[in-house]
């Protein structure tokens, strides 16, 4: 067996499955129900990692979350995923890991030369060092700093694995299923509220896993209560139980994100159907958190060396993992909670003993001796011996004060360093969301205080330290939550806990005391995760960055995945004594989401592939897909841009399609325009007060273009309205502008004009528009309509009601192509069938569809604008030469009073004219910027006046040269003088002003 | 060539989910009610026109409880949309008929009838597991909705009118015309592991 760490009996682990799994290539065999990290112990790895800045060997500290050097990363390919927590990782068959920010390997790391040029990189060093000498040497150091400094590896690949979310709603949210969790969802439960219960953790029981068997509660041992607790929990129809499931958040009015590891633990490939993480939104009414307690550690000389160890985890490997983590085994506490450790490791067969920072431990101590114990009142480790793995310890008793050592040094050789700092309340939830904390010197620690609404605090996050109390506090809060939520919580009888000790005090020793000053000898850690000493924060003290964010920022103490939750309270007791005052003075840093890191592909979940975003389709999508449409996104909906035909180049197939819309017809599928019915006594009213020009006036049968303004005077959107009948129009708006119009109407409707009788109802969908347009548009579509296209039967600028093939449809007679144009609208359902009838009869006389590249094309041609293209949030109507539709005698329009400010109106705006290049096959680049002909070529750090840009530029087949639209500087004016395009690494290019139209400027083809 | 002669073959209709096949498990079934008839009602909540209207064509409150759908005649639904606003759902060959007698008994009076049948379409989602398989993009509380809800809500990104048919089991899905295909396939992939 190679699990040599591995006791013979005992442990919480399936002694039948055994697991093969490697660690930096090398094979080894775990159990079932090990973590990565008590698998590697019982194979006696202790060294796991290289440290984030100096590349110190670290090994592993925690049992849990809280663990900050056993930083892994975990998976081959594209599974592969960096960052994970040893601790928190189960073992599976075939389980990859690799230790991170080393090179060339673990055992011998050159990153650690870092370390032995620590002198010259304190905090802050960074800000100091990397200022000099050029803007480019950032360059270089950060290429360097990465490369040293750092985690894991991301994958090159995307992450194959699926991840989904779902919403959740309860009466009472429960977070930790340790007792105090069973205990109060028990108790919410059974008062019949909908409960959910999160636990990150695959068992439940909570700490008591991590315990001995001497813990009992209702007269069992404790996990036997906590197993049949659960098993009541799942029984009741209203209560969830999330295992494996970790909460990130708690935001306002009791929001909870939380993640789930739903098949994570079976391996990349095994998870079926299911979801590898499942991330779980969560709205609660009432919030329970019982998220325990996390040991500190004790900031010593030499604490951070491979078998350095909390002392509640060297208890959780053996209780629950039955694995020695060492057996030479030197602790040192603060308090009383250790002596469990030391008493069930010597039961063991360890050899113990036990240095108590107190001078006076009572009971325990007595217990701990009896049990074979050694145990050194008022005496501390002064210094660690071995670098890679610990090796040997030196005590010292310390003078009554803590602060310095007065008795004989001792040197002892030990493979485990077992240490506590005492118990923090684990409140990074409850401060998250916005819970007061105080300073509570009994525990050493923050605790809550003042609870925003709808949240309660139990157990050992609460600052418990009995399993009774936590007990207790959970079935109180249950039941206390339940009736919150106006449930009748019946009695409960209480539940009776036997602990074999009774917590003691706690002592403050922030900085043990060493043989050499802070910063002298070694080092010191706080924060292991990040690499700060505690003489790193007494140099931000010195240097002026004492204020509690400042010393975190500067120092970076609690930053990243550790986020103080190990680090913190240290920190905080060291900056206290450095500033002479109180640690509630002193306050805390932050604590912010996620509590622990979370995969993106979690919070993306299926939004990802063809689910990334939703995709609006037009009723002729599935013709346009298999006719080799390409597609251009405009807003939601994919329109097709161009038709190419088999071997033929975008160029191409636009210039195919504009000359046969110019000479034949074409087709477009213009089903995404936006369409609203405007309907009532004061439609034609409203429309004149939301248009700049009339639309009351309008007679039923014709239609108009009309143009909007935002308050500001400036273009919101444009587009044809016919008039239906007496009371009701028909609105277009542009594609990507229909919501937001609809929107615009209702928002006026509804708070500025109410007595106005209007009601707007959406329509876009609901018709299916082909627009048919070129000069035998009329051959084409006559023989399948019933409608009568003479000129005089049906003019431009009017729409008629009829049949298309058999079917009822409304024709618009406008163009936006200069040619003669039918849009013919049927309902959505015959959107489909319409466009192949209509290809189909004029297959024999060159009808052919055209993408809207080709029509932004015929549209530049002819002068007419595109809303965002030619214009933006500043552009007028009279920029766009639009001014003349406002009627002299119209009253107030939206924007109309922003027409008259001095800037608006003044005469030499930019203003909309063509551009015509001197070398005719030139296509000017829209957004391109225009100057003076002799203005000197722009570069950085010169300036050069502008007088414009062009707006829309395209090679004009019709033309047979390029063509653009631009605003120019009082480019009426202008009109046909030369100005310069500049070209980023070219010559600049020469066009000429031109009218804004380019083709048949006295619209007879439209017209005819 | 156009035809010539005799007037052309009327328009064939095809819905936008003709290329997906309705899905079926034990636990869920996904299928499209399609060409359902539609006309979205407009009316101040206090019109007497449009309740006097909506008698006329076999019941209908109005205005409607917020967030709920009634039955009317046959297989008549009204459902809630806003204060002024609701749907009128019915089989689809109902729908020029009962659009022309309300206009007919609105008369003059401010309310407006809109033919809406091709601007949405019908999911109907129903199974046991049809709450789970919502709630992966519904962010409403769906097992405390009351009966006959009729809800606005998010489906993922999408935007749907929720019809709970029949509370845990059968819920109609709204969704526009050009989104059906996107929030088809999306309900397709939140259910793979149902069926």
């Amino acid at each position: 067996m190679t699990q040599s760490a591995r006791l013979p009996q005992g442990g919480r682990i399936d002694r039948g499955t055994v697991l093969d799994f490697t660690f930096d290539g090398e094979a080894m065999t775990g159990l079932a129900g090990d973590s990565l990290a008590s698998a590697l112990l019982a194979n006696r790895r202790h060294l796991v990692g290289r440290s984030f800045k100096y590349h110190r060997p670290r090994g592993i500290v925690a049992l849990g979350e809280g663990e900050p050097n056993a930083l892994v990363q975990v998976g081959e390919g594209a599974h592969s995923e960096p960052n994970c927590r040893a601790t928190c990782v189960e073992l599976h068959a075939g389980l990859a890991a690799r230790s991170q920010n080393r090179w060339p390997s673990l055992r011998l790391d050159l990153g650690e030369l870092v370390d032995l040029a620590s002198p010259l990189t304190p905090s802050g060093f960074y800000y100091k060092t990397f200022m000099g000498p050029g803007a480019g040497a950032w360059r270089l150091y950060e290429w360097a700093i990465r490369h040293m400094a750092g985690l894991g590896k991301a994958p090159a690949a995307a992450d194959p694995d699926r991840y989904e979310q779902r919403f959740a709603h309860c009466d009472v949210m429960v977070v930790g299923g340790g007792p105090a969790g069973l205990a109060a969802a028990l108790a919410a439960g059974r008062a019949g509220a909908r409960v959910i219960l999160a636990d990150p953790d695959a068992q439940p029981g909570g700490h008591l896993l991590a315990e001995g068997d001497n813990l009992a509660i209702d007269g069992e041992p404790a996990l036997v209560w906590a197993g049949k607790t659960a098993a009541e929990l799942d029984s009741m129809p209203r209560l969830r139980r999330l295992s494996r499931t970790t909460v990130l958040a708690l935001h306002a009015q009791n929001y909870l994100v939380a993640v789930e590891r739903v098949t994570e633990h079976l391996g990349p490939g095994r998870g079926g159907d299911l979801p590898r993480q499942r991330l779980w939104r969560i709205r609660a009414r009432q919030v329970i958190l019982a998220t325990g307690a996390l040991e500190r550690p004790l900031v010593f000389a030499g604490n951070d060396r491979p078998g350095v160890m909390l002392a509640g985890a060297a208890r959780g490997y053996l209780h629950r993992y039955a694995v020695m983590a060492g057996r030479r085994v030197c602790l040192m506490t603060n308090n009383d909670s250790a002596y469990r450790t030391a008493i069930g490791l010597q039961r063991a067969g360890a050899r113990c003993v036990l240095a108590d920072l107190r001078g006076d431990a009572g009971d325990p101590a007595a217990q701990a001796r009896d049990e074979g114990v050694e145990v050194l009142p008022g005496h501390a480790v002064t210094a660690v011996q071995g670098r890679r793995k610990v090796a040997g310890a030196r005590l010292r008793k310390m003078s009554e004060s803590g602060g310095a050592m007065i008795g004989a040094l001792r040197k002892m050789e030990t493979d485990l360093i077992a240490m506590s700092g005492g118990w923090s309340p684990n409140v990074a939830l409850f401060s998250q969301a916005g819970g007061r904390l105080h300073y509570d010197p009994a525990l050493a620690a923050f605790r809550p205080a003042a609870a925003p609404p709808g949240i309660r605090c139990a157990g050992g996050a609460d600052g418990a330290t009995s399993l009774q109390e936590a007990l207790d506090a959970g079935i109180a809060a249950g039941l206390a939550a339940a009736g919150d939520c106006d449930l009748d919580a019946p009695a409960m009888p209480p539940v009776r806990a036997a602990e074999p000790d009774r917590p003691g005090r706690t002592r403050a020793v922030w900085i043990v005391p060493s043989e050499h000053p802070v910063g002298r000898g070694q080092k010191q850690f706080v924060d292991f995760q990040n690499d700060v000493t505690a003489a790193d924060l007494q140099l931000a003290e010195r240097e002026g960055y004492s204020a509690v964010e400042h010393m975190k920022r500067y120092t970076t103490t609690g930053m990243a995945t550790d986020q103080a939750r190990m680090s913190g309270m240290n920190a905080l007791g060291i900056l206290a004594e450095m500033r002479d005052t109180s640690i509630d003075r002193v306050g805390h840093t932050t604590f912010r989401p996620p509590y622990v890191p979370v995969a993106f592909g979690a919070m993306a979940a299926r939004r990802v592939g063809p689910l990334f975003d939703p995709v609006r389709a037009t009723p002729m999508q599935g013709w346009h897909d298999a006719n080799n449409a390409l597609y251009e996104n405009v807003g939601q909906w994919k329109r097709p841009f161009c038709f190419p035909s088999p071997g033929e180049d975008k160029a191409a197939a636009i210039a195919r399609e504009v000359k046969a819309v110019r000479q034949a017809a074409g087709l477009l599928d213009a089903s995404t325009l936006g369409k609203i019915v405007v309907e009532g006594p004061d439609a034609g009213s409203f429309l004149d007060r939301l248009y700049i020009n009339r639309f009351s006036t309008l007679r039923p049968g014709r239609c108009r273009y009309g143009v909007m303004l935002s308050e500001h005077g400036t273009i919101l959107d444009d587009g044809v309205t016919a008039r239906l009948d007496a009371r009701r129009y028909h609105v277009t708006t542009t594609t990507g502008g229909a919501a937001r119009v609809l929107a615009w109407m209702e928002e006026w409707l509804q708070t500025e004009w109410p007595q106005l009788k209007v009601w707007c109802t959406s329509v876009t969908d609901q018709w299916a528009v082909a627009t048919l347009s070129g000069p035998l548009a009329r051959r084409i579509l006559a023989p399948l309509t019933d409608i009568d296209l003479s000129p005089e039967g049906f003019p431009f600028m009017t729409w008629r009601e009829g049949r298309v093939c058999e079917t009822p449809a409304r024709l618009f007679r406008v163009s936006f192509t200069g040619e003669l144009s039918y849009e013919i609208n049927v309902p959505a359902r015959y959107g489909r069938d319409l466009w192949e009838r209509l290809l189909a009869a004029g297959a024999g006389q060159g009808l052919i569809p055209f993408g809207t590249e080709a029509m932004h094309v015929l549209r530049a041609e002819k002068g007419f604008i595109l809303v965002g293209q030619e214009s933006d949030a500043t552009t007028t109507p009279d920029d766009l030469g639009l001014a003349g539709m406002i009627p002299a005698d119209k009253g107030d329009f939206i924007g109309r009073r922003s027409l008259a400010l001095p800037e608006l109106a003044r005469p030499d705006r930019k203003q909309l004219v063509g551009l015509l290049t001197e070398e005719p096959a030139t296509v000017l680049r829209e957004g391109a910027q225009i100057t003076e002909v002799d203005a000197p070529q722009p570069r950085p750090r010169r300036q050069v006046p502008l007088l414009g840009h062009v707006t829309s530029s395209y090679m004009s087949p019709t033309l047979g040269r390029s063509i653009a639209l631009a605003l120019v500087k009082d480019g009426r004016r202008r009109m046909g003088e030369t100005v310069q395009v500049p070209v980023m690494g070219a010559a600049p290019v020469r066009a000429r002003i031109a009218p804004a139209i380019f083709h048949d400027d006295k619209g007879e083809a439209a017209r005819g | 060539m156009a035809e010539t002669g005799s007037s052309p073959a009327p328009l064939r209709a095809t819905g936008p989910l003709a290329s997906r096949t309705a899905l079926f498990g034990e636990r869920l079934a996904l299928a499209e009610r399609p060409f359902l008839g539609r006309l979205n009602l407009r009316a101040a909540a206090d019109s007497t026109a449009m309740a006097m209207a909506l008698a006329g064509i076999g019941g209908g409150a109005w205005p409607l409880p917020a967030n709920r759908w009634a039955a009317l005649e046959g297989e008549r639904q009204l459902a809630w949309l806003g204060p002024d606003e609701a749907l009128l759902l019915c089989p689809g060959e109902e729908a020029p008929a009962l659009e022309a007698r309300l206009r007919a008994a609105l008369g003059e009076d401010h309310a407006a009838v809109t033919d809406v049948s091709d601007a949405a379409s019908c999911l109907r989602l129903s199974g046991p597991a049809v709450l789970d398989v919502l709630a992966k993009g519904c962010p409403l509380d769906l097992e405390t909705l009351p009966e006959r809800s009729a809800v606005q809500t998010l489906l993922g990104h999408l935007d749907m009118l929720l019809l709970a048919q029949s509370p845990g089991e059968v819920y109609d899905l709204h969704v526009r015309t050009s989104l059906a295909a996107f929030a088809w396939d999306w309900l397709a992939d939140a259910a793979e592991e149902f069926l």
